[in-house]
């Protein structure tokens, strides 16, 4: 590849690199996983540069491969999750910590939800993606995406720890 | 579930994410990453080559022609990208382009929700209301519509402006030798195009139409 398509594509990693862990994250409640996960699609991204530089939307094209990635690595492990107590994730991370304190909260609250509920949340809630963009980053029907998100939200609400001040 | 939960789960989700830091970024392990991975695609595409060459020995002249020599490349001061926004970053983002200068990442957006202004992202540099709607200088025809420059991030300068229905795309030569291709992008209702390029390198826009060349204009970039 030449330098330019080089320096185009490390500037848009280092534009887009916080976001795509943050969206990796929020998937897998793991830091280690989603820096992995953020690195292989770029990587990917780098691999066809030209081409998705020209497709006018690089982000989205990332994005779809962590998404991807993500349902992938359920897929090849089967039951990869386990269900914990504990709050992910203690130490090290950016914001203070009531920020640190709800986000613990969250992925113990997301880690209850299975793979694609989890995946629905993020997508909708986190990224504001509308049911249409959701069903096709997921590959299911705008039906599922409402059903999904419906029974994650009543999940979501059950839980004291997030609706009833998770800050407590 | 309500509209009241889906609020509550958004707000949470953002302040929790928001803030969430990542090690830096590994920019040059993942270019080597993905260049391994290129060369393996290029492997497997010149290994099903490889058969079909096999298969075209019989043909008794060769498929392929000679390659043209390569140009020449000029060594080029700077580099400048720039690509338009996919629609729906456009739409919902109000989002007119991005690229790099010299390895910087921008974009030139509208703000949302108020259009009050335009924003300017230059690196880790976002400047809120970096649009002060200066006219540049120069012959502007009516076809082409009005360009503006965006206030400058130091050594780089923003230029954007709303173009006519007529302009399919609109070429921009730097006086570095670069010719940038921008694409128009309705943002708000209005065809818009916009770039970035280093300070004093901004030379000719021409439009063109899908029967040829519209409007050139000449820029003339104001400094202070």
């Amino acid at each position: 590849m030449d330098d330019q398509a080089d320096e185009d594509f490390r500037a848009f990693m280092h534009g887009r690199w916080q976001a795509m862990v943050r969206l990796a994250y929020a998937l897998t409640g793991d830091r280690g996983h989603a820096e992995d996960l953020a690195q292989t699609a770029f990587a990917r991204a780098y691999a066809s540069w030209r081409r998705v530089s020209r497709a006018g939307n690089p982000e989205s094209y990332v994005r779809q491969i962590v998404i991807n990635e993500n349902r992938k690595r359920f897929r090849k492990r089967r039951v990869a999750e386990h269900l914990t107590d504990r709050l992910p994730d203690r130490g090290g991370a950016g914001g203070g910590v009531g920020e640190h304190d709800d986000r613990a909260v969250l992925m113990a609250v997301l880690a209850s939800l299975g793979p694609r509920q989890r995946a629905v949340v993020v997508l909708r809630y986190l990224l504001d993606m509308t049911e249409a963009e959701t069903a096709s980053a997921l590959g299911c029907s705008v039906g599922t995406v409402k059903s999904q998100a419906s029974r994650a939200l009543v999940r979501l609400r059950q839980s004291a720890a997030l609706l009833d001040g998770g800050r407590q | 579930m309500s509209t009241d939960d889906e609020i509550d789960v958004r707000q949470r989700l953002d302040r929790a994410f928001g803030t969430l830091t990542a090690h830096p970024a590994p920019v040059e392990q993942t270019i080597k990453q993905g260049g391994q991975m290129r060369s393996r695609r290029r492997k497997a595409a010149l290994a099903g080559l490889a058969v079909v060459a096999a298969v075209a020995v019989a043909v008794p002249f060769t498929l392929l022609g000679r390659a043209p020599a390569r140009p020449h490349l000029l060594a080029r001061q700077h580099v400048v990208t720039v690509h338009p926004a996919a629609a729906r970053q456009a739409r919902k983002e109000g989002l007119i382009a991005w690229g790099s200068v010299d390895g910087e990442f921008w974009q030139l957006r509208v703000n949302n929700p108020d259009s009050a202004g335009l924003q300017c992202v230059l690196g880790m540099l976002v400047n809120a209301k970096c649009g002060n709607g200066l006219k540049l200088s120069g012959h502007e025809p009516a076809k082409l519509g009005k360009f503006y420059q965006a206030t400058r991030h130091g050594r780089v300068t923003f230029v954007y402006g709303p173009v006519s229905v007529d302009v399919t795309y609109v070429k921009v030569s730097l006086t570095t030798g670069t010719v940038l291709t921008l694409h128009p992008v309705p943002v708000e209702g209005v065809r818009q195009v916009g770039f970035a390029a280093p300070r004093g390198t901004i030379g000719r826009v021409t439009a063109y139409s899908r029967r040829g060349v519209l409007a050139t204009l000449k820029i003339v970039v104001w400094s202070p």
